[in-house]
């Protein structure tokens, strides 16, 4: 076989540009600090480092919903703090009211401040957080608690309903005037569809938590309610002996009345507050199950960009290692082809 | 009984042999790097003898001819493999501008628009009332939505621009038959002298080197009978999918003609013959490349094509729009409550999110006459957010009924539809574009591949050749100081000659 100077030179050229694609390759390696530049690089490395990106990326976007679940959760639970205190002292005047020794003065001061620890309970019932009203349920924009005025008396209304529709009122009320305003309103009561409204809030893949307490779950959706207990205390301390209660497990409804006895009505806050434990119990769990979740995500957060770098990012050393050899193996090709290029028979001939 | 001269002449003979030898020496040594060169021999013999008494006496050189140094065989070879690296090459090349119109693993490609777009859906859930959270979901979808269409336009100008290549490469084709043709001719007019055409002969080798890279041909040279001279009369010829594109002096030229249109209604080039209807189906080089690559459908055994991928990102399009807005998987089956089922705060229901065109819900789904139809209309090239939503942030459908606007449950529905695995066959929307680009890669490194062991074979099948024809200049050099000492003696021996001369003619005549 004849070697003639183009083959060397061609040779040369071929080898020398090997090199040089592969120190480039290295260089680009090392400038972006990631294996993979394009797909076919490393089609099974670009779809892992893909997926791991959308991993990451959710993992991300659950943690900011866990951190949102649990701001919604803490004004929640600052209701509820608020609610027992309100019960707790209410207890402490109701107990205060039904000793014998006191005055009517007296009773107007403890009327005055249980009236206003009722008003205390709507604004609680109206908490809102980052603007939105947590206790009504999807009803986000809309104020879910007020007081409206009625022929029978103040009434709450729950999201443009009637909490509690039943009663209690007041034993001097006539038991007509009652039937006509129980029936006049009987569309304004709560129904299936205002109730069970989770807000539910995606904290991963497949788990969910909801953030939301309702208001009827707290504060009853009848006569026994919180605010039930509230109004028959302000009638006994108005002086009222007696307060009626529609029945509608009959047709048509008709008007029961009960003895009105301050003493009793202790039982009746009890359970209020029993009610208020348990929602707060629920809560509590539910808030130790999210920060549960944000332990996991911020594992798996961890799991996964390292995860990502193993996958897609180059070991530095390593590229250094290889950038170094590989240029001098450059070198040295360029070294040997300026050897083999220039002498010839040429440069002997004088 | 030999001329008194003749001792001059055999001198003289010697000089010019010597000297024809140096010139084709020279001749080498400055045509080394000439492209396609191949060195040249000087091909001498003894001249005839005379006979003195009874024995013959030689008359020195006599060049018959100065040969060019080729296999023919090495040749063939060449052009047999350099097609296969036209196309690989080509298809490598167009590959890698793909995977830079894909541009994954990026921060900008489909993969992280969707994944913006997921978060803005989780945000919302989060807070459905929010117009900032609305603002952002239009934002991403719409992001979403520009990202598909400029990926498909740049896949569809890729294809215009390959189609001009075919054309230019038509042409190309053209002017090198053109070329060869009139080199046949001198060569053939050359030769009918007697003369040697090499140069002319390299120079229509180097063509048909080139143009066996762009497209799949045969060339010989084939006897077509007998010269007046006794020689073999000798044609040229190229052919081309079993026609000549040169024979001989004459040469036919191929035309590009309009084919087929691609998705968008551009023309796309077919080649045909000028004087026939005969199509030209490119069975290799960078014409089969640029053809794979323009029309593979990735179907019945077709390469996979621009169209193969444009397909691809419609059927994400169509898929993914129909599931977001209806709930509908690719098999046609309602899985759960999409966007049109959900209510926005204004109270309205049955909004598409993703229609085409920016056309409104009402005018979307009255494109086709049925759902299905209407969505066959989407394309990755014309998705969009509907204009119902951009013009009117209410309009999203993040609540499950009418009137709460705290009611997050369609927005988590869809949510659950972007994450299901029963979307497409390959999984969930991630997987699916996962899936086209992992293929992409695939391709990719397939391709290259192939195109770097055809670089490796055709620059083994050049080495063999240049073996053979290129120019040693150790060899030539050594050549030339052989050639100058027999120029030398010759010139000597005409010194001696003379003295002769002198003699016999200036002493003896006085």
């Amino acid at each position: 076989m004849r070697v003639t100077n183009s083959m060397l030179s061609q040779n040369v050229i071929w080898n020398i540009n090997k090199n040089l694609t592969y120190m480039n390759e290295l260089n680009i390696q090392m400038a972006t600090g990631k294996k993979i530049q394009k797909p076919s690089d490393d089609p099974v490395c670009t779809a892992k480092s893909l997926e791991y990106r959308t991993y990451i990326s959710q993992i991300e976007q659950y943690e900011k919903n866990a951190e949102d679940a649990l701001g919604w959760m803490k004004v929640t639970e600052q209701a509820l703090d608020g609610i027992e205190d309100v019960i707790g002292r209410t207890r402490e005047l109701t107990v205060q009211a039904s000793s014998e020794s006191l005055s009517e003065s007296d009773y107007e001061v403890i009327a005055i401040e249980i009236e206003q620890l009722e008003a205390q309970l709507i604004e609680i019932g109206n908490y809102s957080y980052a603007g939105r009203y947590v206790f009504g349920g999807y009803g986000t924009n809309t104020l879910p608690f007020e007081v409206i005025d009625t022929p029978v008396g103040d009434e709450i209304m729950y999201k443009d309903s009637y909490l509690s529709l039943g009663g209690p009122y007041a034993g001097s009320v006539e038991d007509d005037e009652i039937l006509a305003f129980y029936s006049a309103n009987e569309d304004k009561i709560l129904t299936e569809d205002d109730k069970n409204q989770d807000i539910m809030y995606n904290i991963g893949r497949s788990s969910e938590v909801d953030v939301n307490v309702e208001g009827y779950e707290i504060f009853g959706d009848d006569e026994k309610g919180i605010f039930g207990t509230f109004q028959k205390i302000e009638m006994a301390l108005a002086g009222e002996t007696e307060y009626k209660v529609v029945n509608d497990s009959v047709s048509p409804p008709v008007v029961e009345t009960y003895e009105l006895e301050l003493t009793e009505l202790l039982e009746d806050l009890d359970e209020n507050l029993n009610q208020v434990l348990a929602v707060r119990a629920d809560l509590g769990a539910k808030m130790s199950y999210v920060e549960l979740t944000q332990n996991r995500l911020s594992d798996e957060y961890v799991t996964y960009t390292g995860l990502m770098s193993m996958n897609e990012d180059v070991d530095m050393a390593e590229v250094a290692m290889e950038l170094a050899s590989a240029q001098s193996v450059y070198e040295a090709s360029l070294a040997a082809g300026s050897k083999i290029i220039l002498p010839s028979l040429a440069d002997f001939i004088t | 009984m030999a001329s008194t001269f003749a001792g001059l002449a055999i001198s003289a003979n010697g000089l010019y042999a010597s000297q024809s030898a140096l010139y084709t020496t020279n001749s080498n040594i400055s045509n080394a790097d000439t492209p396609g060169y191949s060195r040249q021999v000087v091909n001498q013999t003894n001249g005839y003898a005379f006979s003195q008494g009874n024995v013959m006496i030689g008359t020195g050189p006599e060049v018959v001819s100065v040969d060019r140094m080729r296999d023919e065989y090495i040749d063939k070879k060449y052009w047999a493999e350099n097609p296969s690296l036209g196309e690989w090459e080509t298809k490598s090349n167009i590959l890698l501008e793909i995977e830079g119109i894909f541009a994954e693993p990026s921060t900008s490609g489909i993969n992280s628009v969707m994944s913006d777009f997921y978060s803005a859906l989780e945000v919302l859930s989060t807070n459905p009332t929010g117009m900032a959270e609305r603002a952002l979901l239009l934002q991403t979808g719409t992001a979403m939505c520009e990202t598909l269409n400029d990926t498909a336009q740049k896949l569809v100008d890729l294809q215009q621009q390959i189609n001009n290549d075919i054309n230019m490469k038509v042409n190309e084709i053209n002017s090198i038959g053109d070329q060869i043709a009139k080199l046949n001719e001198q060569i053939y007019e050359l030769e009918l002298t007697g003369a040697n055409a090499n140069e002319l002969r390299d120079e229509r080798d180097l063509l048909v080197d080139e143009l066996s890279k762009i497209i799949e041909i045969q060339a010989e040279e084939v006897k077509v009978g007998t010269l007046p001279n006794g020689q073999a009369d000798t044609k040229f010829q190229i052919t081309l999918n079993g026609h000549y594109l040169v024979n001989g002096s004459s040469s036919n030229k191929l035309e590009t003609y309009n084919a087929d249109t691609s998705s968008t209604g551009q023309p796309l080039y077919g080649i045909k013959w000028e004087d026939s209807d005969i199509v030209v189906d490119p069975k290799g080089g960078e014409l089969k490349g640029c053809f794979d690559l323009r029309d593979g459908t990735g179907e019945n055994s077709e390469y996979k094509g621009i169209p193969y991928y444009l397909e691809e990102l419609d059927e994400f399009a169509r898929t993914f729009a129909m599931a977001f807005n209806e709930g509908v998987y690719g098999d046609g089956v309602k899985y759960s409550e999409g966007h049109a089922d959900g209510y926005g705060l204004d109270g309205s229901t049955g909004t598409r999110f993703f229609t085409y065109d920016n056309m409104s819900s009402d005018d979307f789904m009255a494109s086709g006459s049925d759902m299905e139809s209407a969505y066959d209309n989407i394309t990755a090239l014309n998705i969009s957010v509907s204009s119902d939503v951009e013009n009117d942030l209410n309009k999203i459908a993040a609540s499950s009924k009418s009137g709460e606007e705290g009611n997050n449950e369609n927005i988590k529905s869809i949510i659950d539809i972007c994450n299901d695995t029963k979307m497409f066959n390959q999984g969930s929307a991630d997987d699916y574009i996962n899936s086209v680009l992992t293929t992409l890669g695939t391709e990719n490194q397939h391709a290259t591949g192939k195109m770097n062991n055809e670089a490796n074979l055709v620059q083994q099948i050049e080495y063999t050749r240049l073996s053979v024809s290129s120019v040693s200049i150790d060899e030539e050099m050594s050549n030339m100081v052989r050639y100058q000492q027999t120029y030398e003696a010759a010139a000597k021996m005409i010194d001696v000659w003379k003295e002769i001369y002198e003699v016999t003619i200036n002493e003896i005549g006085g």
